[in-house]
């Protein structure tokens, strides 16, 4: 038996339908059923080991599932090649770490500009230019050329967000952004995230264990045991 | 350009690690293209006696050593060589030119000359045209004759005077500096041929041997086309039978295949030894750093690289690492090869080919001869050694990422 639904949206961002996921003997995902709208920020709680980072990254199409299907924007992840795969990523999803994730021999701006290196939506100057209006919207407008190791932790996660957003993906996904950062520095990247997500009309599904960055969802889903407990807007 | 943006960013910042891998592979590429160099120098070495005489084939004949050693006498490889044999070498197909001569030891209780008497060609007279440091050159209807500029100072003789042979009497016209030539030609005194003919004819001790005619002569230099030249050493060592003695590079190779065998095996095995060093050396530069950058490999692929993508830019790393190491070890090996400029080698002539009397106390030092060969790197060989340079670094990389694609999500997961 699986878990309900959060809702029932008719055109959901992301439809999780069954995931079932097991590391050796521990099952960590007992039959896990999503639906997250599009547009709109959800996140997921639950306490370690409750499988809400597993769910995290077979929706990123990073870990493959034994069991169900996951479909981002329509498109059934399942069965995809690698190059597809990585297609969907770079043009319909941006990732936010908890760590920091960023490439340290590549500059800021650099760094925000590594998923445009295969894309072709655009011209290489028009890439250039909307990286620097993403830096300059996390506020690093005077950082462009600083290097990670030069930037504080909640820069280079301004930066990891201005990257997630370069390729104006349809779905956010976020593992504990603010894990790493102190809280005024998380709450002020929170903000970041959450502004620019709605800005750009990007669903942002987040995992987090905190119940006041939880507060600011428009939908909060809780996870047990591989399950999703309880859901609600 | 944005990959090659990254790569550069990416070897700058690990500049490090960057720095040995790039040394390691000049170095290997150095030594090999040293070693080579070197082997090769020395096989041009070895070359240089025959080259020397300006023809590629020396034919002579093994005799008796002469009842008397007083007067003049053949020496013991240089037995008559009758004139019809001559000719059948002359009509021998690969055959350019043919210069023959006759040599002589004038032995005389109180010292010892030897006397080439040989015909106008390039190989004979006319090379020795431009060897001449004293007096004026000779021709075939010459009666003077030319002497080595060694044996001059040693026996004061000028230009004017004269000098005995056998039992005639010739004066001097010129002094040659026959020492920068190879020794197989190299003589005392040189007459036109029919000088040294008519005293051969003459000679008691060379008598007793040989009915040596006016036409004859007992050292032939062969000037031959080089793609036949196996061709015409086979035919020639066939006509003279067991006796023959035909020197050409290929005996000398075959007289000193050991040091050249050494110098070339061991040259290729010390290259081939760094070469695999270097690849070892790149393969674990290439593991090691794979390994650091995992979780950055991990970030390339969550934010839409494909696998293939990231192989394909850590294989442009490695190129450019050995695209900077090859290139830094072909500039330092033409360097060194310009300042080493040339190696000196010391042959050791097989006796047969030496023009000093075996039996005298000096021969053991004149059979030596010192040769100074130019040391240089061929665009051939620097293209092959580049591409092998770059092709060992490629092929270590490649090994490294043929490993399985690793899980990224294992890497990047919050818990």
């Amino acid at each position: 038996m699986t878990d309900p639904a959060i809702a029932l949206i008719d055109k959901p961002a992301i439809r999780a339908e069954g995931i079932r996921k097991r590391y050796g003997e521990l099952e960590v995902l007992k039959g896990v059923d999503l639906i997250v709208a599009a547009g709109q920020f959800t996140a997921i709680m639950g306490k370690s080991g409750s499988g809400k980072s597993t769910l995290l990254g077979i929706i990123a199409g990073l870990e493959q599932p034994d069991a169900g299907h996951v479909l981002v924007m329509g498109q059934k992840l399942a069965g995809m090649s690698d190059r597809d795969m990585a297609d969907v990523r770079r043009r319909s999803i941006g990732i936010v770490f908890q760590g920091f994730s960023l490439i340290p021999s590549l500059t800021a701006l650099d760094n925000v500009l590594l998923p445009t290196f295969f894309a072709a939506q655009m011209t290489a100057v028009e890439y250039r230019r909307r990286a620097m209006d993403l830096l300059n919207q996390v506020g690093l407008g005077a950082r462009l050329n600083y290097r990670p190791s030069a930037l504080s932790g909640g820069e280079q996660q301004r930066v990891a967000i201005a990257r997630a957003l370069i390729n104006s993906p349809s779905v956010l996904l976020a593992d504990e952004p603010t894990g790493n950062l102190d809280q005024a520095t998380g709450a002020a990247v929170l903000d970041v995230l959450i502004d620019l997500g709605r800005t750009h009309g990007t669903s942002l599904l987040m995992v987090t264990h905190d119940s006041d960055v939880a507060a600011r969802a428009d939908h909060v889903v809780e996870m047990k045991d591989g399950r999703i407990s309880h859901a609600h807007a | 350009m944005d990959i090659l943006r990254y790569a550069l960013s990416e070897l700058g910042f690990r500049r490090g690690r960057s720095l040995v891998t790039v040394t390691s592979v000049a170095l290997a590429v150095l030594a090999a293209m040293i070693l080579t160099a070197l082997a090769d120098s020395y096989a041009r070495a070895i070359r240089v006696p025959i080259e020397t005489v300006g023809a590629d084939v020396v034919v002579q004949l093994q005799g008796d050593i002469p009842p008397k050693l007083e007067g003049l006498v053949f020496p013991h490889p240089n037995a008559l060589i009758p004139a019809g044999i001559v000719r059948q070498i002359h009509a021998l197909p690969g055959v350019i030119a043919l210069t023959r001569a006759v040599y002589l030891w004038d032995l005389e209780p109180a010292r010892y000359e030897s006397v080439l008497g040989i015909e106008d060609s390039d190989a004979g007279l006319a090379g020795l045209d431009g060897r001449l440091v004293d007096g004026k050159a000779i021709n075939s209807k010459s009666r003077a004759v030319l002497i080595d500029s060694d044996f001059a100072t040693k026996n004061h003789i000028n230009v004017g005077d004269t000098i005995k042979v056998g039992h005639e009497t010739f004066p001097v016209a010129g002094i040659v500096d026959a020492a920068r030539s190879g020794k197989i030609v190299r003589a005392d005194v040189y007459t036109p041929l029919a000088v040294a003919q008519a005293l051969a004819t003459v000679a008691p001790e060379v008598r007793a041997l040989y009915p040596f005619g006016s036409d004859d002569a007992n050292l032939v230099l062969v000037k031959v086309n080089r793609e036949q030249l196996q061709d015409v050493v086979g035919k020639i060592t066939t006509l003279l039978g067991k006796k023959g003695v035909v020197s050409s590079e290929l005996s000398m190779r075959e007289a000193l295949s050991g040091v050249l065998f050494l110098s070339q095996s061991m040259g290729l095995i010390v290259a081939a030894s760094i070469g695999l060093f270097a690849a070892a050396f790149v393969w674990r530069a290439t593991a090691s750093s794979v390994a650091e950058r995992r979780r950055e490999m991990a970030v390339l692929q969550a934010i839409g690289w494909t696998w293939r993508q990231i192989r394909r830019q850590v294989l442009i790393e490695n190129v450019a690492l050995a695209i900077a190491g090859t290139a830094a070890g072909l500039i330092l090996a033409f360097v060194i090869a310009a300042v080493l400029g040339h190696i000196s080698v010391t042959i050791d002539l097989p006796w047969d080919l030496s023009s000093t009397p075996h039996f005298i106390p000096q021969a053991a030092i004149d059979r030596t001869q010192t040769i100074t060969a130019p040391v240089s790197i061929s665009w051939p060989m620097a293209t092959l050694t580049a591409a092998g340079g770059i092709l060992i670094s490629v092929l270590a990389a490649l090994a490294v990422l043929a490993l399985p694609q690793p899980r990224p999500w294992a890497l990047l997961r919050s818990e």
